[in-house]
């Protein structure tokens, strides 16, 4: 009987070391998201200050044509950033 | 001093630990006034460590009778409510969208430290019936409980003070 109530025990126990290991996988999560977060906000304060340093002192048709080729950029890095976001959670995730 | 004694002056700390945590939950939300994963920890500290003081008396009465059921009761329910306090973190912060802190992250690390104690403990007693663990168990978990207290209050100030810190130098740029 002794064993019966142990491996009951030890059941709980092992529920808590799951609930555990979902928080810790959560907080993983969670540092992904903030540090992808935190190179995109980088980036994009880095293709502002690019832009502004175009615009300064240009013609108009150089300024539309720096426009375009920051958006360009943009787009590049929203992208490039979503596929390493997506990355990131697969090699480092995979246990989920 | 003898273990009575000894026991009354524990069941007492459990009360004023959770009048602790009530003062610095509600200190917290005043200050925040908004959830966080400190928020969410407190919470969960204090729901659980009420449960515990609340059913310890009533526990203890039921687990000195004789019989192993009475005594794995006793055991089983402590661990029970660590492992529903570790489950309850992790549902509050994914149902409130919570990035999980480091506070949470030790404290659910304790949580399951309490539940293996008194996994062990149990098994040490009535499996091996040996006596290895008793002073772990007897002090281990006191003192720890003890110790989480001034640690929180420290991460918080800490945690509240950077926070503070960038505010005001995005404020600056």
């Amino acid at each position: 009987m002794n064993i019966v109530y142990a491996c009951l025990i030890i059941i709980v126990n092992i529920l808590a070391l799951i609930a555990l290991k979902k928080l810790r996988c959560l907080r993983s999560i969670s540092q992904i998201q903030a540090e992808v977060e935190l190179e995109m906000h980088s980036r994009a304060h880095q293709l502002l200050v690019q832009r502004d340093r175009l615009e300064v002192g240009m013609l108009k048709e150089q300024t539309d044509a720096a426009d375009e080729q920051w958006k360009c950029d943009l787009a590049e890095y929203m992208e490039e950033f979503e596929q390493e976001a997506i990355y990131r959670a697969k090699s480092r995730l995979n246990r989920v | 001093m003898d273990w009575e004694t000894m026991e009354s002056i524990l069941f007492s700390l459990d009360k004023i630990i959770f009048i602790i945590y009530f003062l610095i939950l509600s200190m917290v939300m005043l200050v925040e006034g908004k959830v966080t994963s400190f928020v969410i920890t407190l919470v969960v500290l204090t729901l659980a460590n009420g449960a515990m003081t609340s059913i310890v008396p009533s526990l203890y009465q039921y687990a000195v009778k004789p019989g192993l059921w009475t005594k794995f009761a006793w055991y089983a329910s402590f661990a029970v409510i660590d492992t529903l306090a570790v489950f309850l973190l992790f549902k509050f912060h994914k149902l409130l969208k919570q990035s999980v802190g480091f506070i949470a992250n030790i404290v659910g690390a304790l949580f399951v430290l309490f539940a293996t104690l008194q996994t062990v403990r149990f098994i040490d007693r009535f499996v091996f019936e040996a006596e290895a663990f008793q002073l772990i168990y007897q002090y281990a978990i006191p003192f720890i409980n003890m110790a989480i207290v001034p640690v929180l209050i420290l991460v918080w100030l800490f945690d509240y003070g950077s926070r503070q810190k960038k505010i005001r130098q995005a404020v600056i740029i």
